[in-house]
């Protein structure tokens, strides 16, 4: 294509919207307007359960709760194990683990 | 009835003012929707949400600008909102993204109700490049060349100076010129 016919088409291009009629919106628009300003406003309740509907959100949440989940269960496990770790040195020094104790029931011989 | 006479009825506190707004401006208000948006579903939500913040307002209004121009402001910022909610929601999928055969920002093809029958084929070429412009370029070239409005009330409807506006202008031909240029040149 020339030079000169390329800028005539851009030119032309350009100048397509002239003389161009206005489009007009569909009929009875007022009554749309008015059904759409009666139309009921959601409660807060019903907002907050339409957001966390959303799949982003519903996803983020559930996998916020799963990591809080494991922390949890893994703090608590570091705490059993540092509360068994006390209670055997507790029963070693006051030897509670020892079957020949005096107040060994089990052993019967003076 | 002219503008200074609505005005003064909304002054009044006229209820029936309203209806009379929305008769004598839905055309303005459809058009520069559809123009921007370019999609006369989408350009109908519009005409109605700017109507009813009209409503919503009515009473804030004080008549410091023309009533068009208050009304073509609000029509410019809820067409671009809706422009820029509809972007957020086709690039929000990753999925989506991943998979997409078409690319994003490929506009789709559309046609004006009003165009002449002759110039269908060009208005939507140059629908199809004007969605390629940034926005503040649209907006102006749109307001001045289809919607027919001075320099003067489109820096007055974008808040900003007409210097702005003329160089708004300038830089929207240039851009649509190379954009037509390369278009047609691929199309041989």
């Amino acid at each position: 294509m020339n030079k000169t016919k390329l800028a005539t088409l851009v030119e032309e291009t350009l100048d397509s919207m002239n003389g161009a009629q206005r489009a007009e919106p569909a009929p009875y628009l007022l009554t749309r307007i008015n059904a759409k300003m009666n139309r009921e406003i959601p409660s807060a309740w019903e907002r907050i359960s339409l957001y966390l509907s959303r799949p982003g959100i519903a996803i983020v949440a559930v996998a916020f709760l799963i990591i809080l989940n494991l922390v949890i269960y893994s703090f608590n496990n570091t705490i059993t194990d540092i509360n068994l770790q006390n209670l055997q040195g507790a029963a070693d020094e006051y030897s509670m683990n020892n079957s020949s104790s005096l107040f060994d029931l089990e052993n019967i011989q003076p | 009835m002219n503008q200074p006479e609505l005005i003064d009825r909304i002054k009044n506190g006229d209820p029936s003012v309203f209806n009379d707004i929305v008769e004598q401006t839905k055309k303005m208000v459809y058009n520069t929707a559809l123009s921007i948006v370019q999609s006369e579903e989408d350009a109908e939500d519009i005409t109605q949400d700017v109507f009813i913040e009209v409503y919503e307002n009515l009473d804030g209004f004080r008549g410091a600008s023309q009533l068009s121009t208050w009304i073509y402001r609000i029509t410019v910022n809820k067409a671009l909102d809706l422009e820029k909610k509809k972007k957020r929601q086709k690039n929000g999928g990753l999925l989506k993204q991943i998979f997409s055969i078409k690319p994003a920002d490929e506009p789709v093809n559309f046609n004006h109700p009003g165009v002449l029958l002759d110039n269908k084929e060009k208005a939507a070429t140059l629908f199809k490049a004007l969605k390629k412009l940034p926005k503040n370029q649209r907006v102006a070239f749109t307001l001045h060349k289809i919607e027919g409005l001075s320099y003067q009330e489109i820096s007055e409807i974008m808040e900003t100076s007409l210097y702005a506006v003329e160089s708004l202008m300038v830089r929207a031909k240039t851009g649509l010129k190379k954009l037509l240029e390369n278009y047609y040149q691929s199309q041989v």
